[in-house]
């Protein structure tokens, strides 16, 4: 029996050889339930499928084009989107050069770090709790008799330009881009750089605008793209940040795909297929440059 | 002067970096904190006590995001490890990583929108199992990424030796490859660990609620306006990866990355 056993386990061990099984996982927990999923969002959006379906149709995709509430939740996600990166980054920069003497010290490396084990629901929370109308920052502001009552304090908690949500996004990507821009100083020999530069005659300013600058960021394009994706669809800082209205792309997405009515369905799908089809030309973009794969 | 600009400026940085973690700490023991108090009015234990003797739904949620996590992370990383030599090796390899690189890049709210349907049909939304599926989703394509990179003309040539001294392959696997990628694969390991455990939208998706993640009971006790006991969860779930940090903090600048 064992025999016949061990005969059969090494039978089943040679036909399938890691090199299969990975064959065989991959498509499985990739490709097969995305393309299932995003297959069934354009059935459902034409009408194919769907409870209250009658038929095909593409009412719903000139109901959700023409629909301004639909439309606003995109072009504000890609508001937040930018903001966010832009502010993130510019922070960075600002640090890098700060923090560039200091890197390799061992308290330096801890401190800079720190943010990164920070999840987004808890940013969330925190800034809401730091920046809320009762927030530390107007308690702290009346304590120095600068704020009379809570209600004096400007509202940059659900507010319409999502200030609130971009302070959580900058407080996640920054700390990010700093070390992220820090790593790439040293992989770079920026300081090298430089060093040739003042040799030329550059001084220390010109050097930072014209080296320091475009190898940073000519190193973290790839990088700052795929942060801008992720920021755009991200779920829980405006769900607990965002205004009720505009709402951000991925809030509305849940919020029509769970409301009572049935009929919002097809809208959540159209604008979760919008979110798709900008990730494919942004990731065909830097494809096409070759960039995708630099970072990873 | 510059440099005492630098000094004061770094030490404003490593203020503003280390308040989260002290605010979220202090409010976990509050009882009592009423505007415009800086400070809290009344500390207590009670709330640690609570969640020490498994008194509150914390201690669950606690466990349960430690074990889900775990699981995925063991899985994906094996799975991710197996199929990252498949892609390497692959002649179209650029094309298939592209095709992982995508689920991994998606909101994974979006993604989870998608795949709801089908998690309804085979009856998976609301259990244990369907947001184990869920997360696997997301940290499989994370871990393939992560370990594409160790396949190189050196595990190569120690794959080749292995075999012509007679090795199958599944031994060779597990005696040769996996010892020399271990530093990468515990990397993966808590790549994929901090995935799960900071997930939060797939899972209120696919858990229809029933499914309390840690994550999950922050954002509900937020809603209940019980604050002291959102501050006690957060600290939690800041738990694993300040361990990381103290440890190895390298690994964790794949976070960022880990949750789009």
């Amino acid at each position: 029996m064992k025999t016949s056993d061990n005969r059969w386990s090494g039978k089943f061990r040679s036909y399938i050889s890691p090199e299969r099984l990975g064959a065989a996982l991959w498509p499985v927990l990739t490709v097969v339930p995305l393309l299932a999923g995003i297959g069934y969002a354009v059935l459902y959006s034409l009408g194919g499928v769907g409870l209250l379906s009658e038929g095909w149709t593409l009412q719903h995709w000139r109901e959700a084009l023409t629909d301004l509430h639909l439309l606003k939740s995109f072009a504000y996600s890609i508001y937040v989107g930018i903001l966010s990166i832009v502010t993130s980054i510019s922070l960075a920069l600002c640090g890098t050069l700060v923090f560039r003497s200091q890197v390799g010290r061992r308290w330096t490396g801890m401190l800079l770090y720190a943010p990164l084990a920070i999840p987004s629901v808890v940013t969330a929370f925190f800034v809401y709790e730091i920046f809320a109308q009762s927030g530390w920052l107007s308690r702290v502001l009346h304590q120095l008799g600068l704020l009379g009552s809570a209600d004096q304090f400007p509202i940059l908690i659900q507010d319409p330009w999502a200030i609130g949500i971009i302070t959580a996004h900058v407080a996640m990507a920054a700390p990010f881009f700093l070390i992220l821009f820090l790593n790439t100083y040293q992989n770079e020999q920026i300081d090298e750089l430089r060093r040739v530069a003042s040799t030329l005659g550059a001084g220390s300013l010109e050097s930072d605008w014209k080296i320091t600058i475009p190898v940073l960021f000519h190193r973290s394009y790839p990088t700052i793209v795929l942060y801008f994706i992720f920021a755009v669809g991200s779920y829980e800082i405006p769900l607990l940040l965002g205004a009720s209205s505009p709402q951000m792309l991925a809030v509305n997405v849940v919020r029509n795909l769970q409301r009572f009515s049935l009929d919002t369905i097809p809208h959540a799908y159209i604008l979760a297929l919008l979110y798709v089809v900008v990730v494919i030309g942004i990731l065909w973009a830097l494809l096409r440059r070759k960039k995708l794969f630099y970072e990873a | 002067m510059k440099s005492r600009f630098k000094k004061i400026l770094i030490l404003a940085t490593a203020a503003l970096y280390g308040f989260p973690f002290l605010y979220m700490g202090l409010m976990s023991f509050a009882r009592r904190w009423t505007y415009p108090s800086v400070l809290p009015d009344l500390l207590t234990i009670e709330h640690w006590r609570q969640l020490v003797v498994g008194q509150i739904e914390i201690s669950y949620s606690f466990l349960l995001s430690v074990v889900l996590s775990l699981s995925v992370a063991a899985t994906a990383t094996i799975g991710g490890f197996i199929t990252s030599k498949y892609i390497a090796e692959h002649r179209r390899s650029r094309w298939l990583l592209l095709g992982t690189y995508f689920p991994f890049i998606l909101s994974p709210v979006i993604y989870a929108a998608f795949i709801y349907y089908y998690f309804v049909w085979m009856d998976l939304t609301g259990h244990v199992a369907g947001v184990f599926i869920g997360h696997l989703l997301l940290a499989y394509p994370y871990a393939i990424i992560l370990c594409t990179g160790f396949w190189s003309r050196r595990s190569r040539k120690m794959e080749e030796v292995a075999r012509t001294l007679g090795s199958g392959p599944w031994t060779t696997f597990a005696r040769v490859l996996i010892p020399l990628a271990r530093g990468i694969l515990l990397m993966t390991f808590f790549q994929t660990f901090l995935i799960s455990w900071f997930e939060y939208g797939l899972t209120t998706l696919l858990g229809i609620g029933k499914i309390q993640t840690l994550t999950l009971l922050v954002y509900q006790f937020i809603t209940e306006a019980n604050i002291y006991y959102a501050a006690l969860s957060s600290f939690l779930l800041l738990l694993p990866p300040l361990i990381l940090l103290l440890f190895q903090r390298r690994w964790l600048l794949y976070k960022v990355k880990g949750e789009w």
